[in-house]
C-alpha cells in the first residue's frame, strides 16, 4: 500500500516536471517574442499555444495523481500512525504543494488565465514539489523516512 | 562555339523597360523559334521574369551574331534599344557560365537567397527543350546550374531565415499558434499591403478571414480576392474577439485600436494568444496594447528589422556560395573545352542528360 502511494505522488512529480520543461521553453519564447528577440526565428521553435496546452495538461494530471496519492497517505496515516493528518513535516509540505496547483487551475478554469503568468507559476511551484520531494527528508526530518 | 548571355535586371533596368521586353510565356516557344531560325542560333533558352530578361545563347566565336540578337529583340517587341544600351549587359566565356550560376543560386535576384529564381531557370530550361532549342551544351550547362542552385542552398544558409514582411510574420504566426486551420484571420483595410501576408497566412492553411474596411465595397473586393467575409469597421470589437491574427494596413491617421479596447476583448477571448501584424503607417493599433499578456504586437519597423537582419545572415554566406560555383566553372568548362570543336561540339556524355529533363 505504500507502495502504491508512493508510486502515484512519484508519477505526479513527473508529471510536474513536464509542466516545468514545456514551461520553461515557454517563457523563453514568450520573453523572445515580445521583446521581438531577432533570435527568434533563428531556431526552430514549439507554438506557444501547444506549450501552453501540454504544460496545463501536465498540471492537471500531475494534480489529479498527487491528491490521489494524498488521499491514499491519509488513509495510510490512520492505519500506521493513529491520525488521518498528524502534522508531518511532509504532510504540510505536500498540503502547500498540492495548494500551488490547485491556484494554478482554478485560476485557468475561472479568470481563463493562460500564458506567461500560469505558467510561471507552474514552473515556481516545482520548488515545493522539491522541498517536499528531497528538502523535507533533509533539512526538516519527521515520519516520512524513505521519501 | 561560345556560351554567351545578354539581359537586364533588376539592378540594370527600371521596371518600366524591364517590362517592355520581358517575354508572355506563350510567346516564349515562338522567340525561340525565330532565335533559331532567324537569328541561326543553335541553342538557346530565354530566361524572362518580372526581374531580369536574360537570353542565353551558343554563340560562334566570331563577332556581329550578338547584334543580330539585339536587332530580334527590338523587332520581337518593337523597341528601339538604340536608347537603353547602358541597360544590357552581355557576358561570354566564363562570365556568361558564372551568371547563369550565380543566378540559380540567388546571388542575383532583389531578395538573395530566394528560391523562386530556382524553379523559373528550371522552367525556361524545360520549355526550351520542349521546343528543340537545347542541345548537348545547354543539357550539361543548365542541368549544372540547377545543381549548383540546389547545392548552395542546401549546403549554405543563402536560402535560410525570412526576409519580406510577410514570410516574417508567418514565421513570427508559426511560433505562437500550432493548427492554422482552426484559426481566424481579421483584415483591417483593404489596401494591396496586406494582400501578399494574408495569402501567405492562407498558403499555410487559415481558412477563415474577415475583412473589415470603412467602405465595405472596397473590403468585398479583397475578400472576393482572397475568399474571406467583409464587414464594416464598426463592429470591430465584435469581431476581434473572434480573430486570432488581426492584419492592420488602413490610411487611418490615428489609432483605430486603443490599449484598453485591446484589454476589453483579451477579456472576452478568455485570454486566448492574440497577434497583431500592424503594417500600416501610421501605426493602427496603439503600441501599449503590445504590453498586454498573450497580446504580441509587431509593427512594420519590428518586422523589417527582423527580415533586415536576416538578409544580413543571407549575405554572410554568398562567399560559401562562391566557392562553389568556381569549383563547378572549373569541371564545367573543363569538359566543355574537352570537346570543343567549331561545327560539332559535343559532351562527353558519360552520363545520360536527357532522362534528367523535366524530372
Amino acid at each position: 500500500m505504500i507502495g502504491l502511494h508512493a508510486g502515484v505522488i512519484f508519477a505526479s512529480y513527473a508529471a510536474f516536471f513536464l509542466a516545468v520543461l514545456t514551461g520553461v521553453a515557454f517563457l523563453v519564447q514568450e520573453g523572445r517574442l515580445k521583446r521581438k528577440d531577432a533570435r527568434i526565428l533563428a531556431m526552430p521553435t514549439i507554438p506557444l499555444d501547444l506549450l501552453d496546452r501540454v504544460n496545463f495538461w501536465a498540471v492537471v494530471i500531475g494534480f489529479s495523481l498527487f491528491s490521489f496519492g494524498i488521499l491514499k497517505g491519509v488513509f495510510l496515516a490512520r492505519e500506521n500512525w493513529g491520525a488521518f493528518w498528524t502534522w508531518d513535516p511532509k504532510e504540510v509540505s505536500s498540503g502547500f504543494t498540492w495548494l500551488a496547483y490547485a491556484a494554478v487551475l482554478v485560476l485557468r478554469a475561472t479568470v481563463g488565465l493562460k500564458g506567461r503568468r500560469v505558467v510561471l507559476m507552474s514552473v515556481v511551484s516545482f520548488l515545493l514539489v522539491m522541498f517536499t520531494f528531497i528538502g523535507v527528508n533533509y533539512l526538516v526530518g519527521g515520519k516520512h523516512v524513505f521519501f | 562555339m561560345d556560351i554567351g548571355v545578354l539581359g537586364l535586371n533588376h539592378r540594370t533596368a527600371p521596371v518600366e523597360f524591364r517590362e517592355r521586353l520581358a517575354f508572355q510565356e506563350d510567346r516564349i516557344p515562338v522567340a525561340l523559334n525565330a532565335i533559331r531560325e532567324e537569328v541561326g542560333i543553335p541553342e538557346c533558352v530565354i530566361l524572362s521574369t518580372c526581374n531580369r530578361v536574360e537570353l542565353y545563347t551558343l554563340l560562334p566565336r566570331e563577332n556581329g551574331i550578338e547584334e543580330e540578337l539585339r536587332g530580334f529583340l527590338s523587332r520581337f517587341h518593337r523597341v528601339n534599344l538604340k536608347d537603353f544600351e547602358s541597360n544590357f549587359y552581355s557576358y561570354r566565356q566564363p562570365n556568361s557560365v558564372r551568371h547563369l550560376f550565380r543566378v540559380a543560386a540567388g546571388l542575383d535576384s532583389m531578395v538573395v537567397g530566394e528560391s523562386e529564381i530556382l524553379g523559373q531557370v528550371r522552367d525556361a530550361y524545360t520549355q526550351a527543350v520542349s521546343h528543340g532549342t537545347v542541345g548537348s551544351v545547354f543539357h550539361r550547362f543548365f542541368q549544372t546550374a540547377i545543381r549548383i542552385g540546389k547545392e548552395a542552398r542546401s549546403k549554405t544558409r543563402i536560402g535560410q531565415g525570412a526576409v519580406s514582411i510577410s514570410s516574417v510574420a508567418v514565421e513570427l504566426a508559426r511560433r505562437i499558434f500550432l493548427d492554422f486551420k482552426t484559426k481566424t484571420i481579421l483584415n483591417l483595410g483593404a489596401g494591396q499591403m496586406a494582400e501578399s501576408t494574408l495569402t501567405c497566412l492562407k498558403e499555410q492553411g487559415v481558412s477563415s478571414i474577415i475583412i473589415a474596411n470603412r467602405t465595405v465595397e472596397s473590403a468585398a473586393v479583397l475578400a472576393r480576392a482572397v475568399g474571406g467575409q467583409a464587414v464594416p469597421l464598426s463592429s470591430l470589437e465584435q469581431f476581434l474577439a473572434k480573430a486570432d491574427i488581426v492584419i492592420c494596413s488602413t490610411a487611418s491617421d490615428r489609432y483605430l485600436l486603443s490599449s484598453e479596447q485591446v484589454r476589453r476583448v483579451m477579456a472576452v477571448r478568455r485570454q486566448r494568444p492574440l497577434f497583431f501584424i500592424d503594417i500600416s503607417v501610421p501605426r493602427n493599433v496603439d503600441p501599449r496594447a503590445g504590453q498586454l499578456e498573450n497580446v504580441y504586437l509587431y509593427d512594420i519597423d519590428d518586422l523589417e528589422g527582423i527580415a533586415s537582419a536576416n538578409l544580413r545572415l543571407r549575405l554572410k554566406e554568398a562567399d560559401a556560395c562562391t566557392r562553389i560555383i568556381e569549383e563547378q566553372m572549373a569541371d564545367f568548362l573543363s569538359r566543355f573545352s574537352r570537346k570543343d570543336q567549331p561545327q560539332d561540339i559535343r559532351f562527353q556524355e558519360d552520363e545520360p542528360i536527357y532522362k534528367e529533363v523535366a524530372s
